[in-house]
């Protein structure tokens, strides 16, 4: 057993994953009242305690309450996401190419083989062969960007309807909420093995330290080892 | 009633939180409804005079504010347009004038200085008793519209001593549509011409089957009582319609309306067009043309006077009356019409009159002679119409009559030929047995009141008495109508000098055409006193302004006059008082004329009026009425019941007659035209064939000057905007109309898109606009390129527009700075015989503004 | 309260705006009826968006075989009304009598309505920040008054009353148009249109060729709104089944990496 560390996340990169996480989830409960009722308590939670202080406690106002200050808080959160958005994007489109969502191997065989190992991995609970991101790292990670570019353009749309039609700000509306709930769908499950106990490593690289054990990686997720090996 | 207002789904207090930045506006309790929240509180009852109709309409007055307006439904033709709707936007308008004003810059220059209205009101009256010292009454002018005080204004002008109150109406229907009709079925005598008012007929249009219209968009010059309302009915029905315009309207109908493209100013080709199909195939109605008309009149062929003609005594309504009778040809004999069993329409007949052999022919044959030449082709090549649709409509024309006509409209003086036009129109109708028939056109009915003040003899010649008798170019015109001769006067000084004008109402600047000479002739006045509640034109020039209260501020007389086929009694009641320092018009004449009249005259007219009000007023004229029968005398109301807003309303009668001819028929050849041409030609008057009773390609002056127009070049043609009133700012300026002025381009000129596009031109593009007879008067539009407007007209919203003299657009927040008001830029011509204004007859050229 | 309907014909209509002068006119009395503005004021003010009935023109043809068309733009007060179904804050209800009103004290003005609505309806004033749009008058209707426009018409082209006569009278006038211009006269949103909107409560006497220069959609739709809807159930179902299978899966790993320790095959990182 060596001490020896391997990078596996950038500052920046744990930076922007942490506040991400805040916009995302300020995001998620300011928007998720407008896109269904389901969830009116979240506005219900917010605009008792405003109307509380107006002295109208009529249901309906208290909703519109909360929905109008959630509003000020998803537009708040949108904004400062973009903010911190541009020098992560930045700094990932300089090493686009290095990025680990590309595939290892390409083709149908490659994706057969992917699912394979992750079987082993997940279900079996063998050492598979992942690189840094099993194929399923990789297809959600290319969810969550496209969804969120998704998202991103179809609320600036949102914002500046005035100079679009009726047409695409109603295109954007629906791109807006099906985007999300892609999103949505998928953060769930990366949240879930993000947090699962057998990933505490890689928990700890995110929030923590940044680094993994050489040792961790070469017995994990050895393409990723040998790769590094190779560099 | 009353169960819930809008607020009920608010209970207690309301906080509503504003999205961005949280703004919290507490609002008061929701609040009970009352009566008041209905408006129910009180209902006064109107007459519309958002434009000149008088609509019968009801203000909701809630907390001293008209908070609503509704048609009054009291009548079978009850309904208001949207200008009357908007009234509250007149009454309310920031812009009014609100105090009197005494002018300090230059005429035309809008420069003046606030003033009471004591000075204003001494001003006025001490010129006037000047002028009374130097029995000059005659050189003051009275020039009223309806908004002033009617049953008193007029009358004490009159009183004071001047015979002249020149009434506006040469620039929109007198006397073309008068005499367009009236030389056919009669009419009262007015100074030596037949007289017939704008509503003496209607247009069946509720049981009509088909019905063309020629220059008249029904929704826009509207009319709405009774008018608008049976043309709506009428499509509802069924009713077909076929539009003779240069530009297609769309209150004609949209879906189904045939459109019909015409020349600017040559409807007198098309309906001759018409004519030749009705008498080749036979269309005509021989039955009624033998039973009701002169159609078998003996004519000179010379002379186009009747052969022979004696006078009778005959019988009518237990009344003996005197009348023409004249010859016909009877079973193959000359006799007296009076004597006659089968007289003969068609034929030319040697007739030997004392001794003399007289070439002659049945009035008759002469008309369809006098069209013979029209072809569809001929028709194609005068007025661009394909032939295919001249043949079409007359066959449609056929195939509906009698339930058809051909709508005579009301607005008239627009072109050289606008007389002819109306002539046309009326002969038509008869030839195809429509007139007095049901689902044609017909007589409208009306009630007279009794006169409140009888004024006194002129002593004075008036200004149209003296043109009528001098002036062979004004042998039609209207002796009330006439202030283009008025203008005339004034420039002339003939036959004697104008020194002081008082418009009540009347823009002479902005609403008669060649808007440069009127200024002249306004700039030799000694005094020039406005009455109005609006800026317009023709208070730039003045030097005395008095605000005029809007008509919901005011009582006025009892109403009889409608465009409605029964007799209608209404009144006009005071909604609120007058706002801001206006004062109604009597209270404004009262003033007059107790400062200007001698205590004694002013005694004998307006002491009762003083003491009484308007109330005596009221009285005089509900204590006789005339012109119903007995069974409806018999269901007239108290007085209290008209003035607390009861439309009282008579019977329709359907019915063939003349009213008044020389003959007692209906006179499709006019023995009063065949005399007043002979007449003519004598006195050398070079265009006594516009008087001709016989059909006649009678031009308008632009194609006299132009058969064929240049690229750049269009008629300016101009119809009603259905919110726009002629040139008052009570619509114009009107901010509850302003979305709607926008969202219909009303102060755009339109033309033919094709055209449009080889001149350069794209839709929203500025156009430089001028008259090329006066090339210095440059006007501004923005223009729109449009497939409805035929390529030689240039169309634009009668009076909606800036136009050239545009100095008042600074004291209106919603009038547009620019567009086209073609009077401004007009030729200051007049159409032969009636004096009334040519209106849309000069060439224009359009450039691209850079 | 039973369910009234509003009919245009565009046959009467002899287009004079008096129903869309009117309609803004009782917009602004609303106004004073709620203690917000007198009406001496408001007419003197243009706020466009309390005109709920608009015109909008277009030319048809090339001239000369060329008309002008008007089409009106307004509510149509949709059975489905997409537009309450979207609002987050339920300030859009539709009334015993059918209107379809949105309460601009609840309103937050997200603009969702205007999203919804396949018919470009509510308007969304930038001064106060709420939507706009055809009440139908309910208060007028539920105090026993004709609603404004069809006050306003001189000549029976709008009408309205209980739906089955409304319809009733519509029917019959399209078919005496259709017999006397032979041309096929249709009454435009009396039937369901699709799903999205169902029936319309202003419904429209139209010749059946013209439905397009009116500007009736005969297949009103606003596709990415459907989407979102389906999205939303599906969203949901997929999202409960997430978190039962991740749920399965843990217990699933906790069940086996016992029996694996237990059999010794341990070396899990924790």
């Amino acid at each position: 057993m060596s001490n020896k560390k391997v990078l596996a996340y950038s500052s920046l990169e744990m930076w922007f994953h942490k506040h991400m996480i805040h916009f995302v989830a300020f995001l998620s409960l300011s928007g998720l009242p407008i896109l269904s009722d389901k969830f009116n308590f979240i506005a219900f939670a917010i605009g008792y305690p405003i109307n509380y202080f107006t002295g109208d406690m009529h249901s309906e106002h208290i909703l519109a309450s909360g929905i109008s200050f959630l509003r000020v808080i998803h537009w708040g959160s949108a904004f400062a996401l973009t903010g911190i958005m541009i020098p992560f994007v930045l700094s990932m489109l300089r090493k686009v190419l290095t990025l680990s969502i590309w595939p290892d191997r390409w083709g149908a065989v490659a994706i057969v083989d992917g699912v394979v190992e992750m079987k082993k991995n997940y279900i079996d609970l063998k050492h598979a062969e992942f690189g840094k991101m099993n194929t399923g790292q990789k297809a959600s990670a290319w969810v969550i960007v496209l969804s969120m570019i998704m998202i991103v353009v179809s609320g600036y749309m949102l914002v500046f309807r005035s100079a679009l039609t009726h047409d695409f700000i109603s295109l954007a509306r629906g791109a807006h909420a099906i985007s999300y709930i892609v999103l949505a769908i998928t953060l769930l499950i990366h949240i879930y093995f993000a947090t699962h106990p057998a990933n505490k490593a890689a928990y700890n690289a995110m929030f923590k330290t940044g680094e993994m054990d050489e040792d961790y990686v070469k017995e994990h997720h050895p393409l990723w080892y040998r790769k590094l090996q190779e560099v | 009633m009353r169960k819930t207002s809008r607020r009920d789904f608010l209970k207690g207090t309301v906080a509503s939180v504003i999205g961005g930045s949280i703004i919290t506006n507490v609002k008061a309790e929701a609040k009970t409804v009352t009566e008041a929240d209905f408006g129910i509180e009180k209902k006064v009852p109107l007459l519309c005079h958002m434009c000149a109709q008088l609509c019968p309409m009801i203000a909701t007055v809630s907390q001293n504010k008209v908070v609503r307006i509704e048609a009054n439904m009291d009548t079978p033709y009850g309904g208001i347009c949207g200008r009357g709707r908007a009234a509250m936007g007149a009454l309310y308008d920031p812009d009014r004038i609100k105090t009197p004003l005494i002018r300090i810059g230059e005429r035309g220059e809008g420069k003046f200085r606030k003033a009471s209205w004591d000075e204003v009101l001494d001003l006025v009256a001490g010129k006037l008793k000047t002028i009374e010292t130097e029995n000059d009454q005659k050189s003051v002018a009275f020039l009223p519209r309806f908004n002033s005080a009617p049953g008193l204004d007029s009358e004490f002008f009159k009183i004071y001593g001047t015979p002249n109150i020149p009434g506006y109406g040469d620039t929109c229907f007198a006397n073309s549509l008068t005499v367009g009709l009236s030389a056919i079925i009669g009419g009262k005598d007015a100074s030596g011409v037949p007289d017939q008012s704008t509503g003496a007929i209607s247009s069946d249009y509720e049981n009509a089957k088909f019905g063309i219209l020629l220059q008249r968009n029904p929704g826009g010059g509207l009319v709405c009582h009774a008018w608008g309302r049976m043309f709506g009915l009428g499509k509802k029905n069924g009713m077909q319609i076929a539009v003779v315009d240069p530009r297609k309207p769309s209150e004609a109908g949209e879906s189904d309306a045939q459109w019909v493209p015409i020349r600017p100013g040559t409807d007198a080709p098309f309906l001759m067009g018409i004519m030749h199909e009705i008498f080749k195939n036979r269309f005509f109605d021989l039955d009624y043309l033998k039973k009701y008309t002169n159609a078998d009149m003996l004519i000179n062929v010379a002379t186009g006077l009747p052969a022979q003609i004696r006078q009778i005594e005959k019988e009518e309504k237990g009344k003996s009356v005197k009348v023409l009778d004249y010859l016909v040809v009877s079973d193959g004999v000359v006799t007296f019409k009076s004597e006659a069993k089968n007289a003969t329409l068609f034929g030319s007949f040697d007739v030997e009159i004392e001794g003399v052999k007289i070439a002659c022919k049945t009035s008759l044959e002469m008309i369809q002679q006098s069209v013979e030449h029209c072809t569809p082709e001929w028709t194609q090549e005068q007025t661009s119409i394909p032939a295919t649709s001249i043949v079409q409509l007359a066959k449609k024309l056929n195939d509906t009559k009698p339930a058809c006509f051909i709508d005579r409209g009301y607005r008239a003086e627009r072109y050289a030929s606008s007389l002819r036009e109306k002539l046309l129109i009326t002969q038509i109708n008869v030839l195809l047995g429509t007139l007095g028939v049901k689902g044609g056109v017909f007589y409208n009915r009306s009630v007279k009141t009794a006169k409140y003040i009888h004024v006194p003899h002129a002593t004075d010649m008036s200004i149209p008495q003296w043109y009528l008798k001098n002036d062979p170019s004004s042998a039609f015109m209207s002796d009330h109508y006439y202030r283009r001769t008025w203008i005339k006067t004034v420039l002339s000084e003939k036959p004697y000098k104008q020194r002081v004008a008082i418009f009540s109402g009347q823009n002479i600047v902005g609403g008669s055409a060649g808007s440069g000479e009127i200024i002249k002739a306004l700039k030799t006045l000694e005094m020039i006193v406005a009455i109005s509640p609006f800026l317009n034109e023709t208070i730039m020039y003045a030097d005395i302004v008095m605000p005029d209260c809007t008509f919901l501020e005011r009582d006025e007389a009892i109403n009889t006059s409608y465009k409605s086929p029964i007799p209608t009694i209404g009144v006009n009641r005071k909604a609120v008082e007058p706002m801001y320092d206006s004062k109604d018009g009597y209270c404004i004449i009262m003033q007059l004329a107790k400062r200007t009249l001698k205590a004694e005259v002013f005694e004998q007219y307006f002491g009762e009026f003083e003491r009484e009000g308007i109330m005596s007023l009221w009285k005089k004229q509900y204590s006789k009425l005339s012109g119903l029968n007995d069974a409806e005398m018999a269901t007239i109301p108290p007085l209290e019941s008209i003035l607390n807003g009861r439309i009282w309303v008579g019977e329709k009668h359907y019915g063939i007659k003349a009213k008044g001819t020389p003959t007692g028929k209906i006179e499709l050849y006019s023995t009063y035209l065949a005399k007043k041409r002979a007449e003519l030609q004598e006195r050398g008057y070079d265009r006594a064939e516009y008087a001709s009773p016989l059909p006649m390609n009678n031009k308008p002056y632009w194609l006299e000057k132009k058969t064929k127009l240049a690229n750049h070049e269009f008629i300016p043609i101009t119809g009603f905007h259905p919110l726009g009133s002629f040139t008052g700012q009570q619509t114009k300026n009107n901010t509850l109309l302003q979305t709607l002025h926008h969202d219909t381009n009303a102060d755009a000129v339109f033309i033919n898109h094709q055209k449009g596009i080889t001149l350069g031109l794209k839709t929203d593009d500025i156009v430089e606009i001028i008259n090329i007879d006066k090339p210095e008067l440059v006007v501004k539009a923005r223009v729109i390129l449009s497939e409805v407007v035929h390529p030689d007209a240039l169309f634009s919203y009668y009076g909606m527009g800036a136009g050239y003299f545009r100095n008042m657009t600074k004291g209106l927040r919603n009038v547009s700075k620019i567009g086209l008001n073609p009077n401004h830029i007009a030729n200051f011509a007049f159409n032969p015989l009636t004096t009334g204004h040519s209106s849309q007859d000069f060439i224009i050229s359009i450039r691209k503004s850079v | 309260m039973r369910e009234q309907i509003k009919c245009y014909d565009t046959q009467a209509c002899i287009r004079c705006f008096a129903c869309m002068v009117n309609c803004s006119a009782e917009n602004r009395l609303r106004l004073q009826r709620e203690g917000e503005m007198g009406i001496e004021k408001s007419v003197q003010i243009p706020m466009p968006h309390l005109n709920y009935l608009s015109p909008r023109r277009s030319e048809i043809g090339m001239y000369p075989n060329a008309r002008q068309v008007t089409a009106f733009h307004h509510c149509n007060h949709c059975e489905n009304s997409p537009c309450q179904h979207i609002c987050p804050t339920g300030a859009i209800t539709t009334r015993a009598g059918g209107e379809v009103v949105i309460n601009q004290d609840i309103c937050i003005g997200c603009q969702s309505c205007g999203d919804a609505c396949p018919f470009d309806v509510p308007k969304y004033s930038a001064d106060n920040g709420k939507a706009y749009k055809c009440s139908g008058c309910y208060d007028r209707v539920e105090n026993d008054l004709k609603q404004s426009c069809v006050e306003a018409c001189p000549t029976t082209a709008m009408f309205s009353g209980y739906k089955e006569n409304v319809i009733e009278e519509a029917s019959k006038r399209a078919a005496i148009y259709t017999q006397k211009t032979g041309k096929k006269y249709v009454v435009y949103g009396a039937e369901s249109l699709n799903n999205y909107v169902g029936t319309l409560k202003w419904i429209t006497i139209v010749e059946e060729s013209d439905l397009a220069a009116y500007q009736l959609d005969t297949k009103p739709e606003r596709t990415a709104i459907q989407w979102r809807d389906y999205a939303k159930i599906g969203g949901g179902a997929l999202a409960v089944a997430t978190v039962v299978g991740t749920t399965a899966h843990f217990i699933y790993w906790l069940d086996k990496r016992k029996k694996k320790i237990a059999a010794g095959e341990g070396d899990f990182h924790e």
